[in-house]
């Protein structure tokens, strides 16, 4: 495993819909942050696209920074 | 009664304060807070001033940065809008209802003692310097929240800089497959992709 991707948070809980005082937790990182959804939404592309973005980063070579072990 | 964990971003906007601008996002989003700011709507109608307010009364926590107020322009005249913002957010704290005197912030300049020329009134405020260094603000941000927030998940603000020098060098790579540079993003691409770059295994 590079440096570089030891650096990425590992994510280790995807919680659809899960809520910590009013707001909507998108995931749990590993060392036990709860990522709250953000308020403003995105203009240029959807999550789902965003999604399929980061998905194909370590099949694409591309993505050195960013591979998970 | 303001939102525990909305934390809103008073800042310069512009291309060359933008990698400050990403480092206050991605800390605020990585410590498990919700970075807030004029930027999350784009609508001409509404009046920026009451976005603003609006924004402010249901936020908690502040990041503050006035280290863009200096002279510009000819003739030369300061820029005046994050001391002004500043002002309705300690105002909001002093004056508010309903939980907003629970308001806490930080401030952030160049240099610690600079503010003294400008806005001296602020002086027993704990006025952070970053010296134009991501990495500087990141800790001191980090630290920050972890402290008011008494939420001791915050992770370790070293190792978050570093952190955010991967996704920023990973967010170009990102970008491509929609021809966009990273200067072209909004405020909401920007948190959206973060989230998600969180939070996909």
């Amino acid at each position: 495993m590079s440096k570089a991707s030891s650096l990425r948070p590992k994510s280790a809980v995807q919680t659809p819909q899960r809520r910590k005082a009013g707001y909507k937790v998108a995931g749990t990182t590993a060392d036990g942050v709860d990522i709250l959804q953000p308020k403003a939404k995105p203009s240029h592309f959807t999550v789902r696209e965003i999604r399929t973005a980061l998905r194909k980063l370590p099949r694409t070579g591309l993505a050195g920074h960013v591979l998970a072990e | 009664m303001p939102d525990s964990r909305d934390v809103f971003v008073n800042c310069p906007f512009d291309d060359a304060y933008r990698p400050l601008f990403h480092a206050i996002v991605f800390t605020i989003v990585r410590s498990g807070f919700v970075p807030r700011c004029a930027l999350e709507t784009d609508d001409g109608a509404e009046n920026r001033f009451n976005k603003i307010c609006d924004i402010i009364g249901q936020c908690r926590f502040g990041v503050h940065d006035i280290s863009r107020t200096e002279c510009d322009g000819s003739p030369p005249l300061p820029r005046f809008n994050m001391p002004l913002e500043l002002g309705l957010y300690l105002g909001a704290k002093k004056f508010g209802a309903d939980g907003q005197n629970r308001k806490s912030c930080i401030i952030f300049d160049r240099e610690q003692y600079r503010y003294q020329r400008y806005i001296s009134d602020i002086a027993g405020q704990d006025i952070h310097a970053h010296s134009g260094n991501t990495a500087v603000l990141i800790e001191h941000l980090a630290a920050w929240l972890r402290h008011r927030s008494r939420d001791r998940k915050v992770p370790g603000g070293r190792v978050m800089a570093q952190e955010f020098e991967v996704f920023q060098a990973t967010l170009p790579v990102l970008l491509q497959g929609h021809q966009l540079d990273p200067a072209e993003i909004t405020f909401g691409d920007y948190t959206a992709i973060l989230v998600q770059y969180l939070t996909q295994g």
